[in-house]
């Protein structure tokens, strides 16, 4: 089909890493953001030459997951389980401080509504600009720019998180 | 640190802390590739499917008598599954710098026009791209704008697009995905170009 094999497999091997992340701070279990990238990437194999002419392939790429999980979710569930609490009291350094980093940080993330979780993790994990994740939302950039603002707002009433932030981080200076 | 003060920095910071915290294995990459061959070929096979069913219709229903009480309509020629890059003719190439630009494209049956495609085409439109088209006469045609017809079938209302300011660069959507007849009309001239919308 004249693929260019090669640049795709360069693409996929970037993005792969990253992809999985995202899709587990979207709320995918481990093994359901594995699947999510990967059909997310054959997906952009299928359509490798409107990707590699795209503006952004990377933004397509993350669209391509975005849409893929919202259809799997409303195809079955995807065994994501939010704690009205995190399991463990935030602050208390216990053994495993990833593990309490992670489940505060995803239950913090389970707390938001779905536009305002998919808006935080694009803007502030995949570093895409406002009018990039627009594109990726199929939104206009004014309605991610508020969604934005209202997803910090909401996180930053969340004091689960507040003690996981060093206080040094925040001293003037 | 009080929860009032968390501001953008630090949820980036938290999300990516997080994120790096989760040991991804090396992307399977030869695994996707196979996922995504699978993938197109599933699509390419419908595509073909689509077109031998109407074929296959027309073949039953005709030596049946079926509907030939009016002419029975034949299958309408069919769109290429999918426009490979080819290398231009020479009178399509104005605009490129290339010495022989290659572009996917489809010839006019009469050989009096080009359609070059920048992309699938796809109904509705992905958002983020439109149905861009340049349209290349063959040959001057006096000035005026080129309009298109386009059906699905013969038997389907037509739908009509217009570039106002003859062949050139165009946005061309149209409602429905599927193999459409454009037939084409600019200044004095006319041809005809199948075009495959994919479902966007």
């Amino acid at each position: 089909m004249g693929r260019d094999d090669a640049g795709f497999r360069t693409f996929a091997t970037a993005r792969y890493g990253p992809l999985v992340r995202a899709a587990v701070l979207l709320g995918c279990s481990r093994p359901d953001a594995e699947d999510a990238a990967q059909d997310a990437l054959s997906r952009c194999y299928v359509a490798w030459s409107r990707v590699r002419a795209a503006d952004d392939p990377e933004a397509y790429a993350y669209r391509v997951l975005v849409n893929g999980i919202s259809r799997g979710r409303r195809r079955r569930w995807l065994g994501e389980v939010p704690h009205a609490e995190p399991p463990e009291p935030a602050g208390q350094a216990g053994p495993e401080p990833e593990i309490l980093l992670r489940t505060t940080v995803g239950a913090a993330l389970a707390r938001l509504r779905r536009e305002h979780r998919q808006v935080v993790v694009l803007r502030f994990f995949a570093d895409l600009s406002e009018r990039r994740t627009a594109a990726v939302l199929g939104v206009p950039a004014g309605t991610v720019k508020s969604r934005t603002a209202r997803a910090i707002a909401l996180l930053a009433a969340d004091t689960t998180l507040a003690d996981l932030l060093p206080t040094a981080e925040k001293e003037p200076g | 640190m009080r929860p009032e003060d968390i501001d953008a920095d630090d949820i980036g910071t938290l999300l990516r802390r997080t994120a790096s915290g989760l040991d991804v294995r090396d992307a399977p990459v030869e695994e996707i590739v196979r996922t995504g061959r699978r993938r197109a070929r599933r699509r390419i096979v419908a595509q073909v499917a689509g077109t031998a069913s109407a074929v296959a219709v027309v073949a039953v229903l005709v030596p049946l008598g079926i509907g030939t009480r009016h002419i029975a309509p034949a299958a309408p020629p069919a769109c290429a599954a999918e426009v490979a890059p080819a290398v231009l003719p020479e009178w399509a190439r104005t605009g490129f710098t290339a010495p022989e630009p290659t572009m996917p494209y489809v010839l006019g049956d009469g050989g009096h026009i080009a359609a070059i495609l920048f992309g699938p085409l796809t109904s509705p439109p992905e958002p983020d791209r439109n149905n861009k088209i340049l349209w290349v006469s063959r040959g001057p045609a006096s000035p005026g704008p080129l309009l298109i017809t386009a059906r699905r079938s013969p038997d389907d209302p037509p739908v009509v697009r217009e570039v106002p300011g003859g062949p050139g660069p165009s946005g061309v959507d149209l409602p429905a995905p599927g193999c459409w007849t454009l037939d084409l009309r600019w200044g004095d001239r006319t041809d005809t170009v199948r075009l495959n919308y994919l479902p966007g």
